[in-house]
């Protein structure tokens, strides 16, 4: 067991070596000269002046110590300044993090939810009217893409039917308010309770429920109410066009993965145990086919962070998924290269998290 | 069953619209409801009138430079009844299409430093450096820091470095300028607006060159300043460059001492609380980053610098928002909640809202500009176009491309008619039909389709039975560019020619540089003219010191009498000269690269009069500048 662990550590530890050193030498590659996007407004001929701005930013040293003296910053958490921002990366990337959580955080796990609830439904109901609806359902979402539901979605409930705003976050004028020592000291005592209840009691569920209803209550009681429904406001078009697609597919997921594990030979003995229908569904049907939703949801979350580009784009939502855009168009290089770090950490952890979990719920993953 | 299915049905189709309509009452109240109101796609992340990620749009709200400048309103007449200024003095601009360099020409003392009259029209002296009381020259920055003229190292002695002094400072015609500045000026905090402070600001960008480079360049040739006793200002150029003296005055932006003398890093402090002479200031809470950026008018601000003839209300509010998607922008401003859209439409676009009356609320904005698009053969030594080419038949292919085109069918179809036509500026001599009339002005292109089918008629390439002549050319072109090769493919096969688009990988010069290239044969070029369109102006061609071509030089042409008549254009303060040079440096363009002008696309901008009016249509410039800004009132 602890071996299995290991191997997964060190794997992912070597794959983020990988990443690190391809995420130094891809922008160098990518530029003749990678001191490009610091000259805005140099001319070519200005030589001394480029010279200066090179040496400035430890361009002229050979790449090996360049290399050195990135990964020493990067244990220091230094990605250095971003160049359109003109802010530490770190503080830059992280000050977006949050409004991105907003929706795709949200967005997952009403999708999950809802998903779970409908593919359970259609899933024991096959080729009846729940069924093909879902079935038409997921071609229509499929075949719709995400930036021109978005778009129709603003046309309908933003225009023509006034109900929703259809950019920004907040209303225009309006910052978040957030109260530190509130967030803190309520965040903390949950945590204190949860560590509490898991030695009490012995269960590791409470670490896993009651630290995020935490985190919940905390912000809720740091963001004045009135803050946290125009946020919620603002983010309601954007929610609604993420889960529409997205809760589809988690549906169809379950409802696929339900019929599969229904023709299981094990579905067959427990049946002929004689076991009632309602623990042959939810005790053996069901959790098992749980298995493949845990890896989708697994895989997904790394991409929580990341946002989405295109709907953050069109509702002009501030989150990571439109920061890395302005990142790339305007050539700030030290930002991109944090966030997709960032990213590909993510998905290195949650992979890994996602491989430990799956062993719970399926221990032959681990005798295999 | 089914009826207790449809009962939920309904009950949950009405607890969602309940909801949607209770989440309808959550919207706060506008905080700037009355405001002027443009959505733009993008907001600059930073306020220093330096920092490269301000916008200039920012910088005119807050900001002034030495001189101020202003552009030409279209449907200008020198009527100086409707285009006077408040302080007494007349808008008079240069006629542009005579003036190379028009764009730094509109020096308008209207207000800051006012260039002194004495001894010329900007009241520049020249003196020998050599003389005993300019011996320090030798004690310049570059030279001292151990930099030459071009920015190389020096690895010399002191006195090697004083002789090289001696030969790479200019010897004669070093350039002193004097201002005046107006009194009882201030900043928007009440601080007066002294000489000390543009000496500070030509100070403080020479000690930040490294962070301020680009406005370092403009400086290159700055000596030094002082302050005299009387207020007035007086800075030295060492060398007679005449064009780098309008360069800053345009585009130094005088910093506030009081302010700026405690910024050690001018490019990574945040300004979000800019202190300029401006018209509009912003509080520090109506900077909401990547959201929305809100200006106030100052109540202070001098109101003799507003127009003359101005009524009714100024716009005290302009609120910036952030608005990501074009569709997005124009369904806004159709519903009323915004004004103006700060970015560029493209002509397709443009040509649908205009013709769809669902937005009949929208009025546009197209104006000239600066750009002309031209097609650019390649004549590189891997050219088909190079002489000697196609048979030796390559200037008569040359110039019946150029019969063929027609500019007004291209801007009909490609421009939707948003655009303008151009001369014939960069053709060679020996194509007849185009270039000057019998006074010797550039004239408009024309087209003779006969004519130029009766030229390759004189050539081995033959109509066959299809109409075509065996020639087929690549024309290497961005994706939004295909329409415009489609369209004169079709116009070249009335003569028999075959044009195939090619989708440039890169947009980055060096990769197109024709010069170096083998495969293709034209590629879509843009070049700066003047406003008549006739005449090409020289930025884009020639070379740098070191002789490397320049960015945009797409044809790598690299030639020292180009060089050399550049440099006197550049450099010679009066604007008929400066124009004679233009057209022989366009000449000298033509001989060696070979291109040919198809039209100059008009700048589009989206507006609505519904709330606002007093818009002002500029030449070469978006509507939305800051300077236009200034003159719409409240309906």
């Amino acid at each position: 067991m602890k071996r299995y662990y290991a191997q997964k550590l060190i794997s992912a530890v070597f794959v983020l070596f990988i990443i690190i050193t391809l995420n130094f030498f891809l922008p160098r590659m990518m530029f003749d000269d990678p001191a490009q996007p610091y000259y805005a407004g140099v001319p070519e001929d200005a030589y001394a002046l480029r010279q200066e701005i090179r040496e400035a930013n430890g361009f002229n040293d050979p790449l090996i110590v360049q290399y050195g003296a990135y990964l020493g910053r990067l244990f220091t958490l230094n990605f250095g300044t971003s160049y359109i921002y003109k802010e530490p990366v770190f503080q830059v990337m992280f000050s977006r993090i949050p409004w991105s959580l907003v929706i795709t955080l949200t967005s997952m796990v009403v999708s999950v939810i809802v998903g779970i609830l409908i593919g359970a439904y259609v899933g024991k109901r096959r080729e009846m009217t729940a069924d093909k609806v879902l079935l038409g359902f997921s071609t229509v979402t499929t075949a719709i893409p995400s930036f021109w539901l978005a778009l129709v979605s603003i046309m309908l409930l933003a225009f023509i039917i006034p109900i929703f705003p259809y950019r920004g976050a907040m209303t225009p004028g309006y910052t978040l308010g957030f109260h530190t020592i509130p967030f803190l000291v309520v965040f903390l005592l949950f945590i204190a309770a949860a560590i509490a209840l898991r030695i009490i009691l012995r269960k590791s569920i409470f670490l896993f429920t009651v630290i995020p209803a935490g985190l919940l209550v905390a912000l809720l009681v740091a963001v004045p109410p009135a803050d946290v429904l125009d946020v919620l406001y603002h983010a309601a078009l954007p929610l609604i066009v993420v889960i529409f697609g997205s809760c589809i597919s988690y549906s169809l997921l379950v409802r696929n993965s339900m019929i599969a594990v229904t023709s299981e030979d094990y579905i067959l003995t427990a049946r002929a145990k004689g076991l009632p229908p309602r623990v042959v569904l939810y005790k053996h049907t069901f959790r098992n086919a749980l298995l493949p939703l845990i890896t989708n949801v697994g895989m997904s979350l790394s991409g929580l962070i990341g946002g989405s580009v295109l709907i953050e784009k069109i509702f002009s939502w501030p989150g990571m998924g439109q920061l890395l855009l302005e990142a790339t168009n305007n050539g700030d290089y030290l930002l991109s290269q944090a966030i997709l770090l960032l990213f590909a950490i993510l998905t290195i952890t949650f992979n890994l998290i996602t491989d430990l979990v799956y062993h719970k719920f399926d221990p032959r993953v681990t005798r295999a | 069953m089914k009826a207790k299915r449809l009962l939920c049905l309904l009950l949950a189709a009405l607890m969602l619209a309940g909801s949607c309509l209770l989440f309808a009452g959550c919207g706060r109240e506008e905080k700037y409801a009355g405001a002027l109101v443009i959505g733009s796609s993008t907001l600059p992340k930073n306020l220093n009138p330096y920092s490269s990620t301000s916008s200039t749009f920012f910088v005119d709200l807050f900001y002034d430079t030495l001189l101020g400048a202003a552009a030409t309103p279209v449907g200008y007449t020198a009527d100086p009844e409707n285009f006077r200024f408040p302080d007494g003095s007349t808008f008079t601009p240069v006629d542009t299409s005579n003036n190379p360099l028009a764009f730094t020409d509109n020096l308008l003392s209207y207000e800051g430093a006012l260039p002194r009259p004495d001894g010329s029209d900007y009241g520049y002296v020249y003196f020998d450096p050599t003389e005993e009381q300019w011996e320090e020259q030798c004690e310049r920055e570059s030279i001292r820091e151990g930099f030459d003229e071009v920015g190389l190292p020096i690895e010399e002695t002191h006195e090697e470095f004083l002789a090289r002094a001696e030969e790479t400072v200019p010897r004669e015609n070093w350039m002193e300028f004097r201002f005046a500045v107006r009194p009882g000026y201030t900043w928007n905090d009440g601080t007066p607006f002294t000489a000390e402070d543009i000496k500070f600001t030509f100070d403080y960008i020479i000690r930040h060159k490294a962070e301020l480079s680009s406005q370092a360049y403009f400086l290159t040739d700055y000596y030094q300043s002082s302050v005299e006793e009387d207020g007035d200002f007086v800075f030295i150029l060492a060398s007679n460059n005449y064009s780098a003296m309008k360069s800053i005055c345009n585009s130094i932006v005088i910093l506030p001492q009081h302010i700026w003398q405690t910024v050690r890093k001018p490019q990574e402090e945040k300004n979000l609380n800019p202190v300029g002479t401006g018209p509009y200031y912003l509080k520090a809470e109506d900077y909401i980053a990547d959201s929305s950026i809100t200006v106030t008018i100052r109540d202070d601000y001098n109101e003799a610098l507003l127009r003359e003839d101005f009524a009714g209300e100024p716009v005290a509010n302009i609120s910036v928002q952030l608005m990501s998607n074009l569709d997005v922008l124009i369904q806004s401003l159709q519903q009323g909640d915004i004004h103006m859209i700060m970015d560029t439409i493209d002509t397709t676009k443009a040509y649908q809202v205009m013709n769809n009356s669902a937005y009949s609320n929208i009025d546009m904005s197209s104006t000239r500009n600066d750009f002309v698009t031209t097609l650019l053969f390649n004549v590189g030594p891997y050219g088909a176009f190079r002489e000697g080419e196609l048979n030796g038949y390559s200037q008569q292919i040359r110039e019946a491309i150029s019969l063929c085109i027609d500019q007004q069918s291209l801007i009909s179809e490609v421009l939707f008619g948003m655009g303008t036509t151009v001369g014939d500026g960069l053709v060679q001599s020996y194509m007849a039909h185009a270039l000057v009339d019998e006074n010797g002005n550039y004239v408009e292109h024309h087209t003779d389709v006969a004519a130029a089918n009766a030229l390759l008629d004189t050539t081995t390439y033959l109509k066959d039975a299809d109409g075509y002549r065996g020639l087929t050319f690549t024309v290497l072109a961005s994706p939004e560019q295909e329409t415009l090769v489609r369209a004169i493919g079709n116009q070249l096969a009335a003569i028999g020619i075959r044009l195939e688009y090619e989708m440039a990988t890169s947009t980055y010069a060096e990769d197109i540089k024709q010069y170096n290239h083998a495969d293709f044969d034209m590629i879509l070029n843009s070049v700066t003219f003047g406003a008549d369109k006739l005449l090409m102006f020289s930025a884009r061609y020639g070379t740098y010191n070191t002789g490397s071509p320049r960015v945009f030089n797409y044809s790598g042409v690299i030639d020292e009498e180009l060089n050399e008549l550049m440099l006197q254009m550049e450099r010679t303060a009066n604007t008929q000269q400066q124009y004679e040079l233009s057209r022989e440096v366009q000449a000298r363009i033509a001989e060696l690269a070979v291109e040919i002008p198809l039209f100059s696309q008009n700048m589009i901008t989206f507006y609505s009069d519904s709330v606002f009016s007093g818009w002002i249509e500029t030449e070469g410039s978006s509507i939305w500048n800051g300077y236009t800004l200034r003159y719409l009132k409240v309906n």
